[in-house]
């Protein structure tokens, strides 16, 4: 599977942009299951600089549908291949990683899912159908996956069930691509490393189906260089992730990162075209949405108060009267979001002018 | 303020002002009423005589008062502080409607709702429990000032209303305002609806349930349609507490409490079985759950919402169980009504079949 052209640490500087930013070109032919400091770059990068890559999909398949993960998987290597680390020259902890999603785009004609959403997210004792969906039919060793079409052209995706599974209703939805993983090295931890399944305060994880091309992610910054990773695209998920999984597919990704000295983030954020996100990034089952909220309605308070100079009382007028929440994943992540609308432009963008 | 002083009783000299006029419409026999009552309730309860006997396809006129009883002219028609065992939340009700039995579903649908004057009110903030354990530098302030809103009460914060802008802003204090200045579009909704609750009514107030009640949704505004399980004959129809405006999760413990002009229209769908409310609008078909019970949380909520969806999805929307769960892995949607006791789970309607866009009378 060595066919990548460009070896696995091709870095071009295409472009000498005013103020030195760069773009850098990597296509590497390894990923890393883990968000940490102690892996070797693929990339160093600065402040301004923009990076083009392309994810594989969650079990390892490129573009081009080559397979860069044994399957069934074989212990220890599991799901979620992350691109990176990319090191970010001057991050230092308590700064902020700033990462605007240039582009996400579909590169290929198929994706999957899971069966079935998951029997935790219904009523105990609700019946699922038949959890067999074909042995092989998605790769080898599974049987319970689902593969979907996707419609390059007309960005869409379609469920390929079976004629016995269909009611006759054209089941043709949208492609909102997303990135599932995006995070920093989280603090060390002791012995304990983060793969690329939980989510965490570093990012990880998430599974946030806002993360779409155009979207702006914060990440607080812990280890020296921030060691950024990517990966697990998705074509579309609905919130709460029911599947486990999204609508799984390789991506062509290009992102942007900037640095902010000295800014410290609790959790991680997300800033679009109408929002302002507080994200209570948290891994499944260790908690519940209703603590998950609670962080990120004290860091959305924070935001109003610091960066957009609210008051106290104005920020909580706010956010009894026009919050809004999404559910990121069940059991897990939640997150807290505000209408840039009614508050002061200058904290429409985070950092306002540095 | 531009509340009143006038004694309250005082204003509304007839114990029942209904004023009746028929509607020849394309539905025969479908009649509008006009009902301005001056007593109200508290629980949605199905053993209190009616205030209004009407049938499937009749549009009833009223307006609520706000949760302490406030009026459209600012007359107050509870005592305040209130006097035990009275509270806030005054409904109107019971509507009793001919026909409806148990098992069949009530359809409410929600042709006005109309913010009526110029002031509402919410509390100083959310609330230490809905924000960071131990982020006191974030806890709201409780005190806003005595007397503020409306006696003896000191935490609640008067908003002004606009009803030509139809605009909403809190009246902070100078000393508690920035450079910036707080307007928001008013969304006006109903914060309690619902029907008769199961069996007998025991307790003054009802708890939020599966007969819907105090759900705090706040997509329960004008062009949407609710429909609620029955389970009383007559089905005892309830309405109040509405809000200019709330966010998601309702952190006030209130939203922009104010007075409302409310115009509905009911029909009967007959062998239903619901488990819960349900409501539809314009882009979604929503499953709605408000569950009261303290071991409740968001997670557990959001389980029996996922399931009544993908009952509506199979039953109503015809699609087959593997379609169903592909439409809840890949393009549901949730929203929180109330921290405490609401949650929902949505799709979009362009999603599912037309069918299911209105829900059909079930078979026997």
């Amino acid at each position: 599977m060595a066919r990548s052209i460009f070896g696995w640490l091709a870095c071009f500087m295409l472009a000498a942009l005013p103020a030195l930013a760069a773009v850098h070109e990597v296509y590497p032919e390894h990923h890393s299951p883990v968000f940490s400091a102690e892996r070797e770059p693929i990339a160093r990068i600065r402040s301004g600089d923009t990076v083009k890559t392309r994810t594989w999909d969650s079990g390892g398949k490129d573009r081009d549908g080559v397979w860069h993960i044994e399957h069934p998987y074989r212990y220890p290597v599991k799901g979620n291949p992350l691109m990176g680390p990319f090191h970010v020259e001057g991050a230092e902890y308590g700064d902020t990683l700033e990462v605007h999603i240039d582009k996400i785009r579909l590169n290929r004609k198929d994706a999957y899912t899971t069966f079935a959403v998951q029997p935790g997210i219904l009523n105990p004792g609700e019946k699922i159908h038949d959890t067999n969906y074909g042995m092989g039919r998605v790769r080898p060793g599974r049987g319970t996956l689902i593969p979907w079409d996707v419609d390059l052209e007309k960005k869409t995706v379609t469920p390929r069930l079976r004629p016995q599974d269909k009611s006759g209703w054209n089941m043709e939805l949208p492609a909102r691509p997303m990135l599932g993983c995006i995070g920093v090295a989280p603090a060390p931890s002791g012995y304990q490393v983060r793969t690329s399944g939980p989510s965490g305060d570093y990012g990880g994880n998430i599974d946030y189906n806002d993360i779409v091309e155009g979207a702006t992610v914060l990440l607080p910054v812990f280890a020296s260089g921030a060691y950024l990773y990517v990966g697990d695209g998705h074509a579309l998920q609905g919130d709460g992730e029911g599947f486990g999984a999204g609508v799984e597919t390789s991506m062509d990704v290009e992102f942007t990162v900037k640095l902010h000295k000295g800014k410290r983030l609790r959790i991680p954020r997300l800033i679009n075209d109408e929002y302002l996100v507080s994200i209570a990034s948290q891994p499944e089952f260790n908690s519940n949405m209703d603590i998950g909220v609670r962080s990120a309605n004290s860091d959305m308070l924070n935001w109003l108060q610091d960066d957009c100079g609210l008051t106290s009382p104005e920020a909580h007028m706010l956010l009894g009267s026009v919050v809004e929440h999404k559910i990121v994943t069940y059991y897990g992540s939640i997150a807290t979001l505000m209408k840039k609308k009614y508050l002061p432009p200058r904290c429409h963008q985070f950092g306002g002018d540095e | 303020m531009t509340r009143s002083s006038t004694p309250a009783r005082q204003a509304l000299t007839a114990p029942l002002c209904l004023a009746v006029s028929l509607l020849f419409g394309h539905l025969a026999g479908a009649e509008t009423y006009e009902i301005y009552p001056d007593h109200h309730s508290r629980n949605l309860s199905a053993q209190k005589e009616p205030i209004l006997r009407i049938k499937s396809g009749d549009t009833v006129i009223t307006k609520t008062w706000d949760s302490g009883g406030g009026d459209q002219k600012g007359i107050h028609h509870l005592k305040h502080p209130y006097v035990r065992p009275e509270g806030g939340n005054p409904l109107f009700g019971p509507f009793h409607i001919e026909g409806a039995e148990p098992g069949d579903a009530l359809e409410v649908h929600l042709d006005k709702v109309r913010v009526n004057r110029n002031y509402g009110y919410t509390t100083s903030g959310i609330p230490d429990a809905r924000i960071k354990p131990g982020d006191t530098e974030n806890a709201r302030e409780p005190i806003f000032g005595m007397h503020a809103v409306r006696p003896e009460r000191g935490d609640l914060v008067p908003w002004d209303i606009d009803l030509e802008k139809l605009t909403t802003s809190p009246r902070l204090k100078p000393e508690m305002r920035s450079d910036w200045k707080i307007e928001l579009p008013v969304r006006p909704m109903l914060g309690t609806i619902g029907v008769g609750e199961p069996g007998q009514s025991t307790k003054a107030y009802s708890l939020t349930s599966i007969h819907g009640g105090n759900m705090d949704y706040n997509d329960v505004v004008e062009g949407a349609t609710m429909y609620f399980p029955v389970f009383h004959e007559g089905a005892y129809f309830y309405l109040g507490d509405g809000h200019a405006q709330q966010g998601d999760g309702e952190g006030f413990g209130a939203g922009i409490e104010t007075s409302m002009d409310v115009q509905f229209t009911v029909r009967v769908v007959k062998n239903k079985n619901l488990t819960g409310p349900r409501l539809v609008n314009d882009t979604h078909i929503a499953s709605i759950v408000s569950n009261p019970s303290k071991e409740a949380d968001t997670d557990s909520r959001l389980r029996e919402a996922n399931s009544d969806m993908i009952r509506w999805l199979r039953e109503d929307c015809g699609l087959t169980k593997w379609e169903a769960h592909m439409l809840m892995g890949s393009i549901v949607e949730h929203k929180i009504g109330t921290y405490w006791t609401t949650t929902v789970t949505m799709i979009p309607k362009q999603y599912v079949p037309a069918r299911c866009h209105v829900l059909q009378d079930g078979v026997e």
